[in-house]
């Protein structure tokens, strides 16, 4: 049997040749058996005078009931008109390909509606008068530029975001770190469970007050809520993942002699990686959410009291563009710790 | 023999849970002492011990604040929960139903989805003032996303071979969607409402803090500025409670509506 180039395997015609054990060469090399007629396949020469036939390699896109073809006439048009090689072959460069199937994926309609609503607005404003807690997208956007060279809308959002992110560090090391301690010893959990049980249904705004009262206001009292709110996905998460580390591995490892410690850090832990990140992404959510919150209840320096400023001043555009903005961090801290997790546990689906 | 075996070891594993139970209680227990402990050492107004705060619980809240204050915050949450997991329900079956809907709603939705509910209180203050409906409102959109999200994919993700056996018995459309979908759709519909649950808690909390003059919120924030801890923590434990009975009634109605979803 002659080497075997990637496109037999991904061929239906070749396939099926290969798997009927004829000889399946390599293109420019001479077939032991005459090629079918009608292969649509791109790596392969095409015919003079073909007809378009629908690409069996196009980018699908499988939603739950049907399975539409996405880009196969991206791909044909690719197919067309990309260089060939030598022997004939087409060369298609995978960058490319996954470019312009990116480019399909983007949801025009979805932003063109987005647009729409934002257009109708500002036009409808230009024709009626709106109330005046509707202000026109362009005023809002010329109130946000305003507060941006006026600094204290990116001081409030420096503000927000180190709370956020000195709360959302110190509730990753200490969940992560007591979630492991609970996963590991059955007697740990056992004692804290039921107060871990009473404390946690309690909701963290409701203890905004007695922070103050005990701490302060400040940026202190802020983190120490947002810590306590952001605290219990992750410690969750990770006594899930560590607990429900498959028992085969464990038991693998300990026939391969590991003690119980290495085991716990060079099986388990890996293991509930995924677990641990996934509890880490709904943990930002809510340290995002509770700091705000804190912001806006109790007057510390951030986007919430920013926006209640603005709010009791009168200043219309300024607090839609504030809660733009606090909209936006939400939106990025959503994709940047989604992908964060698709790097990290890059080996789940 | 073989049956004496397992029974004396039914009984050790038996003591062993209960002893393991046990040892949770103690734990509180302990945790309380050292409250109590804490608090003495401290004596500051701004911590006061457990028997103070559990003697401002009795005399307060058995009766007269629940009903000044317990009931206007629960008929607010009522409401704005029954509000946002219908509107939930609705359109996020609806998007998870329509390809073209999903299409044209989805940044849309997924920016709103990831703004804080709390950024929107200020506008929902400004348009609508400190009222009943604007806290009502505001409930239900901080419940809404949630439930839609779950629904949306509820809907979505119904298995193949469902939908195939019901085009096999020839239903219509709007059969396929009730008794195929709508069905299929909610454990994931009552997973949502019970991710809701808290949401919509921590809104009505916050929405009374910032503009009521009754109800939890208000009340917390009120004693807080008469620095009077004891009812600031009888408050929080309430609300604890108020938090573990809806989770507790919604996962009632899980095990008994939903049993046959839980493989």
């Amino acid at each position: 049997m002659g080497a075997t180039s990637v496109p037999a395997r991904r061929c239906r015609q070749l396939r099926a040749r290969y798997s009927q054990n004829l000889p399946v060469r390599r293109q420019g090399t001479e077939w032991a058996q005459p090629l079918p007629q009608r292969c649509s396949c791109p790596w392969l020469p095409e015919p003079a005078g073909r007809v378009a036939v629908p690409d069996p390699h196009a980018v699908t896109a499988t939603t739950g009931r049907t399975a539409r073809t996405i880009g196969a006439g991206v791909v044909m048009s690719l197919a067309s008109e990309a260089p060939r090689t030598a022997s004939g072959r087409l060369h298609v460069s995978p960058s490319l390909i996954r470019m312009r199937s990116a480019l399909v994926r983007f949801n025009w309609r979805g932003w063109l509606f987005v647009a729409g609503i934002l257009g109708i607005l500002q036009l409808f404003q230009a024709i009626a008068i709106l109330p005046s807690y509707i202000p026109s997208p362009w005023r809002v956007l010329q109130g946000g530029y305003g507060s941006v060279v006026g600094g204290d809308l990116v001081s409030s959002l420096v503000g927000t975001l180190v709370t956020f992110g000195i709360g959302l560090a110190s509730a990753i090391v200490l969940g992560v770190l007591a979630g492991g301690l609970l996963g590991a010893s059955k007697i740990l959990y056992e004692a804290s469970h039921v107060s871990i049980e009473l404390i946690r249904p309690i909701p963290s705004v409701a203890l905004i007050p007695f922070a103050i009262l005990v701490l302060g206001l400040g940026q202190t009292m802020s983190v120490s809520i947002v810590l306590f709110a952001a605290v219990w996905p992750i410690v969750y998460n990770t006594y899930y993942g560590i607990r429900g580390t498959d028992s085969v591995a464990l038991d693998t490892a300990r026939s391969f002699g590991l003690g119980s410690v290495a085991r716990f850090f060079r099986v388990a832990v890996p293991s509930s990686l995924s677990s641990i990140m996934s509890g880490i992404r709904i943990s930002a959510a809510i340290a995002l959410i509770l700091t705000v919150t804190v912001e806006l209840v109790s007057g510390t320096v951030g986007m919430g009291y920013f926006i209640l400023i603005m709010n009791s001043a009168l200043r219309v555009p300024r607090m839609y563009a504030g809660v733009l903005v606090v909209g936006l961090v939400g939106y990025l801290v959503n994709l940047v710790f989604r992908s964060l997790e698709r790097h990290i546990v890059f080996w789940k689906a | 023999m073989p049956s004496r075996l397992t029974a004396s070891r039914r009984m050790v594993s038996a003591a062993k849970s209960a002893g393991a139970k046990g040892l949770g209680y103690l734990v509180v227990l302990a945790l309380i002492g050292l409250w109590e402990g804490l608090a003495e050492l401290l004596r500051s107004p701004s911590f006061p011990p457990f028997h103070v705060v559990v003697q401002k619980l009795v005399n307060d809240w058995i009766f007269s604040a629940f009903v000044a204050q317990g009931v206007p915050s629960l008929e607010r949450l009522g409401l704005g929960l029954l509000l946002g997991f219908a509107a939930g329900v609705l359109i996020g079956l609806l998007i998870g139903l329509s390809n073209v809907a999903y299409a044209l709603l989805e940044p849309m939705l997924e920016f709103l989805r990831c703004t804080p509910p709390v950024a929107i209180l200020p506008i929902a203050l400004l348009v609508l003032g400190p009222t009943n409906l604007m806290k009502v409102l505001i409930i239900a959109f901080g419940v809404l996303f949630p439930v839609l999200v779950n629904s949306a994919t509820g809907a979505h993700s119904v298995l193949d071979e469902r939908l195939q056996t019901a085009a096999v018995f020839g239903l219509s459309r709007w059969d396929v969607v009730r008794r195929v979908i709508l069905p299929s759709a909610l454990p994931m519909v009552v997973a949502g409402m019970r991710i809701a649950v808290p949401i919509g808690l921590i809104m009505v909390v916050v929405s009374e803090m910032v503009g009521a003059s009754n109800g939890i919120g208000w009340y917390l924030m009120y004693y807080q500025t008469l620095y009077q801890t004891g009812r600031v923590l009888a408050a929080v434990v309430v609300l604890g409670i108020i938090g573990h009975v809806c989770n507790s009634l919604l996962v009632l109605v899980e095990r008994r509506y939903l049993f046959w979803a839980f493989a």
